[in-house]
């Protein structure tokens, strides 16, 4: 079967530099309050309406990095794509959404205030770091216990 | 559904990393289709069969529960 919405094989190694960089770039941001000076910004109308305002796009940067590289590892094509995989797929993107949507829906209950609006901005991430899980492990890792017969 | 994939395979004398690399798909799956753990679509059967020589039902048989 030829999945033709796969991005090509070498995207995952550059999925795992960005998500790698764009981690390494959120602990300078978020503990050592770093960013690049080539970001800031002129002007706070983006934002007006909030009780902050960003006038530095290094945190967007940041997102888009982690979302591009998470996108790459759960959608690079495999050593082998078959049938097989694409059901693995699937059935894993369903396993993803059912468990992100649970803790979303825990996220309603237990977080309040400003501080939900994270956990709608962690949906994404969350969404796509347990399909990479949920995937790999059937993928790769639950096969490893089954027999090698030949 | 039961199958006799790996008596078909072992007439031809054909590995499972061969007979997969012959059909085009990885070696795990055709661990998941002998082990009962995926049933393949129609276009993979039939290609098993055209492979064997033989019609998809010889190898390929529904039970009780399906």
């Amino acid at each position: 079967m030829n999945n033709r919405l796969l991005f090509p094989r070498p995207f995952k190694a550059v999925g795992l530099v960005l998500v790698a960089l764009s981690f390494i770039l959120f602990i300078a941001w978020n503990w050592y309050h770093f960013e690049f000076g080539f970001l800031a910004t002129t002007g706070g109308s983006r934002t007006e309406g909030l009780d902050f305002q960003d006038h530095n796009l290094t945190n967007e940067l940041m997102a888009i990095a982690m979302l591009t590289g998470l996108l790459f590892i759960a959608f690079a094509r495999g050593r082998t794509e078959d049938e097989r995989t694409a059901l693995l797929r699937l059935q894993s993107l369903q396993v993803s959404q059912y468990v992100s949507y649970v803790l979303f829906v825990l996220g309603l209950f237990l977080v309040n205030g400003l501080a939900f609006i994270s956990v709608m901005l962690l949906f994404p991430y969350v969404l796509l770091a347990i399909f990479i899980l949920v995937y790999h492990c059937r993928m790769y890792l639950l096969p490893k216990f089954a027999a090698h017969e030949e | 559904m039961k199958n006799s994939l790996k008596v078909e395979r072992a007439i031809l004398n054909l590995t499972q990393e061969a007979l997969a690399a012959q059909i085009g798909v990885s070696r795990q799956t055709i661990h998941a289709i002998e082990s009962g753990k995926y049933v393949p679509s129609t276009v993979l059967a039939l290609k098993l069969a055209r492979l064997f020589g033989k019609p998809v039902e010889s190898f390929f048989a529904l039970e009780e529960n399906d």
